[in-house]
């Protein structure tokens, strides 16, 4: 508990008022979930991430994605060794246990399912070879809502396997103006970061995570949560079992972080919005009105009933 | 007001109307009793849920009590009786139709279709099912009853339809919501209503909702209005008709092995506007009854309770023995040759605690042997047609077609009357020149028992039978086995038809009473009956010309027994001790599951409750101006581990918690944190 809350400091550190950003990181990487970021550029998001590989003391790499990006250039090639006489495996940005994925909207199809394969499998296969990826794994993928000019967006499928959808904001000015002041005389919090948790460590947070128990009457709420969204007039698709999977381990994530050893229905609500968001379409007419995803998730949860017996 | 109490005041509208509309052909109930129960049942609905069901037995079983045996609250033996009594008259009702029944019977028929149906309605809805099959069986039954009767009851089946058809539109409806009500306010209901029930039920209980209520609930107050009379015997029969208050002085008890009407003076000479007081003469004590006659001879004791100047005897009195008082006999100059003694008067002096025993013989009378008599005989002014209008001879001409007896020909006119007219107290006196008889039968058509008699006599002199008219008093209040108070409100009329060789028989031609069923013809049933009050006649007004004797009873000492008061006492501490000690038990023993929902229950009221698709939390984080809210937000989170992480029943301190948030309390806050805002 107190490793987790150095983490939990060290990214308050590097993402100045934005404790609940952190705190839902800090749930995808409990839970070994990633993490789709969706916000303008600018906002702490490759600070946010390598304060995170930073803290966990492991490594951490960043790959820009651009209309020309191969998949070999995510996952890596094998070279001919003209002195061994035998090819060798260069691995790619993507053999690290932090990616940040930028603009991942950017990349051709075809690069962009090399990265999500990578995610969902945890392995990689390069020419017929298959090589696990290292534990922990956690890829941090941005897109960038605005500019939609010469993007490729994500398939829902493949929207389905990001455990998270985040937006940091914009800080507050109070909190900008901290911003201004911590990084006046040219250095960077990100450089005071010391290593707090070890990777034996975060597995084993993970593992009494999974523990936080999870009463039969909240299963059966996140299940109605999930169901509504199915059923729901304004969506053209909604929640898969996926989902409700998502919601019940980050809401048990959520429960340990936030030092309970069972969840409340105040956890499956805090986690709806970042969980469902993304994995449900909205109908084109409730688009058009200006509704987003994340209202009809928002109306659902005041309409389920919480049991409270 | 939430939509699910709107909807269950309706289904109780809904269900009255129903029970309304059956009633108006049946007539089992006073319009003002239908409204108390409507209101109690749809309060009980309200507040209660689960408990509703015995509370509306219990509040049935009082109406019914209090409607049958006043005054035997704590002799359970009514229960037996009443069972008797209901036994003998479901038996009658498959011959006689309702009417005929006594009214505790229909009564409890009433209550017992209304507590069902609203049951059963709320069960069958709890399980996901329409109202459609209310909505036809209430249609069928009150259109079974329409056909049955050819009454009124057509306004009845639209209201009952186009609301049913409302429910039915505003469907689903929240039924198990009850209006949410504190522990202690419901005690204090059930108190109140213990109390009242029990205040109601006494003997003498100081209460009198009569005045107020009059016979059903009077709407309606009128200062312009002449000084109503009361209901009680007089001797003044000269203007028939005006409208009365009930009033139930005491004014006889009467111990008697088998209940009986007690007869005070009879009339002959209609006038058109009420009857003409005889001339009396002294004459020798009344003969024995004929020998061919079979019966037996009983002896009865009347005490008188307030001051008479008459005494009052069953049929055929044998031997009279007055202590206290003194009388003499008077008979009419025309005294009839084979039964003299049917015309006889006592008058008296009677004051409060006299007492008088009579030897009467109580006849068998049997209608096969009456169908065989003729009326002939009878002396020639009993056949007078003197003022009885073309329109009334009419009338019995063809209530009696077909008839071919003496005996049949008054069943019919008497049953003629008691289906077609309403029981009321609420009349008027015909306009000057319009003949009484007449304005009732074909205009008011309500009225009370004068109405009926006079009308009785009239109808069947019409149809060529010699009648005439007597007046008493009705059976009383059983008191106990054998002991039956007559009270003001018992004083009656009726009518009696001669046949020959045999003598009177009387007739009962009013409705809302097993006095006399018409196939029985006259003898008084052993069962009591307090029904509707059958009033004498109106108090008299200031009548130098006659010299009839009064019961004015001014204030009536009652057979008041003292002891109930501090038993009922006792009875009600130790009742609300026992309750006490119980509910602190269960109340100790509840979890903090359900502590938490009796919170939220008390903190509807104030509109402070969580929501339902809210979380304990933010339903604490919401709603600001709780009072002493860290302790809430311990015991908040106390139910927290309770529900969601399967923790431990906490210990009792921390049940604790979630108490002390009294209604009063709650309110004291809102009001001072309003002040404060």
């Amino acid at each position: 508990m107190q490793k987790i809350k150095g983490l939990l400091d060290n990214l308050n550190k590097v993402l100045i008022g934005k404790e609940a950003v952190v705190e839902m990181v800090a749930v995808a990487l409990i839970c070994q979930g990633h993490v789709l970021v969706e916000d303008v550029p600018g906002l702490g998001k490759t600070m946010l991430v390598k304060g995170l590989a930073r803290s966990l003391g492991c490594k951490f790499s960043r790959i820009q994605f651009t209309p020309d990006l191969l998949p070999s250039d995510v996952v890596g090639v094998q070279v001919y060794n003209q002195k061994t006489m035998e090819f060798q495996y260069r691995p790619g940005p993507v053999m690290a246990n932090i990616v940040l994925a930028d603009e991942i909207n950017r990349t051709s199809p075809k690069t962009q399912s090399s990265l999500l394969e990578a995610m969902e499998e945890r392995q990689l296969t390069v020419d017929g070879e298959t090589r696990p990826l290292p534990e922990p794994f956690m890829v941090l993928a941005t897109q960038n809502p605005i500019e939609y000019e010469g993007t490729f967006p994500l398939p829902e499928a493949q929207l389905d396997r990001f455990l998270l959808r985040l937006q940091i904001g914009y800080p507050s000015p109070d909190n900008e103006v901290q911003i201004i002041r911590t990084q006046e005389h040219g250095e960077h919090p990100l450089d005071d970061l010391d290593q707090v948790l070890s990777i034996e460590e975060l597995q084993s947070i993970q593992r009494e995570a999974a523990n936080v128990s999870l009463s039969d009457s909240l299963a059966a709420y996140i299940v109605e949560l999930c169901k509504r969204t199915r059923n729901n007039s304004s969506l053209y698709l909604g929640a898969s079992p996926r989902g409700s999977l998502g919601l019940a381990r980050t809401a048990k994530a959520l429960a340990w972080l936030r030092g309970r050893d069972y969840v409340l229905p105040d956890d499956i609500k805090a986690m709806a919005v970042p969980v469902l968001a993304h994995r449900v379409i909205l109908n084109p007419e409730e688009k058009l009105q200006g509704q987003t995803a994340e209202d009809v998730i928002r109306k659902i949860i005041n309409t389920v009933y919480v049991p409270t017996r | 007001m939430r939509a699910d109490v709107i909807k269950k005041i309706l289904c109780g509208l809904w269900f009255m109307i129903l029970v309304a509309g059956l009633n108006t052909v049946m007539r089992f109930i006073d319009s003002g009793i239908l409204i108390l129960v409507f209101l109690f049942f749809t309060l009980v609905d309200l507040i209660f849920s689960k408990a509703g069901i015995f509370i509306k037995v219990f509040i049935s079983l009082l109406l019914v009590h209090r409607k049958y045996y006043i005054g035997n609250f704590f002799n359970l033996r009514w229960l037996t009786w009443l069972a008797q009594d209901m036994g003998r008259d479901l038996a009658a009702i498959s011959q006689q139709g309702l009417v005929m029944v006594q009214p505790v019977t229909a009564m409890v028929l009433t209550l017992a279709t209304l507590i069902v149906l609203q049951t059963v309605f709320f069960i069958v809805f709890k399980r996901g099912r329409g109202i459609t099959f209310f909505l036809c069986l209430g249609t069928a039954l009150l259109a079974a009853a329409y056909t049955w009767q050819g009454d009124g009851s057509v306004w009845y089946t639209v209201f009952f339809v186009i609301l049913g058809l409302i429910l039915k539109a505003t469907l689903p409806l929240e039924m198990k919501a009850s209006f949410p009500l504190g522990r202690w306010l419901r005690l204090l209901l059930a108190t109140v209503l213990v109390l009242t029930a029990v205040a109601w039920a006494m003997p003498d209980p100081g209460l009198d909702f009569s005045d107020w209520m009059g016979d059903g609930l009077v709407w309606k107050y009128d200062p312009l209005a002449p000084p109503r009379g009361k209901v009680g015997y007089s001797s003044y029969d000269g203007a028939l008709g005006s409208a009365l208050n009930d009033d139930d002085t005491p004014a006889l008890l009467v111990i008697t092995p088998v209940p009986v009407y007690l007869r005070g003076e009879t009339r002959w000479h209609y006038t058109g506007s009420g009857w003409e007081s005889p001339t009396l003469v002294k004459e020798d004590s009344p003969q024995l009854a004929p020998q061919h006659l079979k019966g037996e001879e009983i002896d009865i004791t009347v005490e008188v309770l307030a001051a008479a100047s008459l005494i009052f005897a069953p049929r055929y009195p044998v031997d009279i023995e007055v202590q206290g008082g003194s009388y003499d006999v008077y008979l009419p100059r025309d005294i009839n040759p084979v039964y003299p003694y049917e015309n006889y008067k006592y008058s008296a002096h009677l004051e409060e605690g006299d007492t008088y025993r009579l030897s009467v013989f109580l006849p068998e009378d049997d209608p096969e042997a009456l169908r065989e008599l003729t009326s002939a005989k009878a002396d020639s002014k009993y056949y007078s047609l003197d003022n009885i209008t073309a329109r009334v001879y009419e009338l019995a001409q063809t209530i009696v077609a077909g008839k071919t007896n003496s005996y049949d020909k008054a069943v019919a006119i008497a049953s003629y009357l008691r289906y077609n007219w309403d029981y009321s107290l609420e009349t008027e006196q015909p306009e000057p020149g319009t003949d009484f008889v007449e304005d009732f039968l074909f205009n008011r058509r309500d009225g009370y028992c004068v109405h009926f008699s006079t009308s009785f006599v009239v109808l069947a002199r019409a149809a060529g039978l010699p009648a005439r008219w007597v007046k008493g008093y009705s059976f009383g209040s059983r008191e106990e086995e054998g002991t039956y108070l007559l009270r003001n409100n018992n004083a009656h009329s009726w009518a009696e038809v001669w046949f020959d060789d045999y003598g009177w028989i009387p007739f009962e031609p009013t409705p809302g009473g097993a006095h006399l069923r018409p196939d029985v013809g006259v003898p008084p049933p052993r069962n009591p009956s307090t029904n509707k009050p059958d009033p004498g006649e109106e108090q008299p007004p200031p009548d130098p010309g006659t010299s009839g004797p009064k019961t004015e009873t001014p204030e009536g000492k009652k057979a008041v027994k003292w002891w109930p008061y501090p038993v009922i006492g006792g009875a009600v501490i130790a009742l609300a001790v026992a309750l006490y000690l119980v509910v602190k038990k269960r109340r100790d023993a509840i979890g903090i599951r359900e502590v938490y929902a009796r919170l939220q229950a008390r903190l509807r009221i104030f509109g402070w409750q969580r929501h339902r698709w809210e979380t304990p939390r933010e339903h604490l984080d919401r709603v600001e101006g709780l009072p002493d809210r860290p302790k809430l937000g311990r015991f908040v989170r106390r139910f927290e581990d309770s529900v969601y992480g399967g923790a431990e029943e906490p210990p009792k301190d921390e049940r604790q918690l979630g108490r002390g948030y009294s209604l009063v309390g709650l309110l004291i806050h809102r009001l001072t944190r309003a002040k404060g805002n």
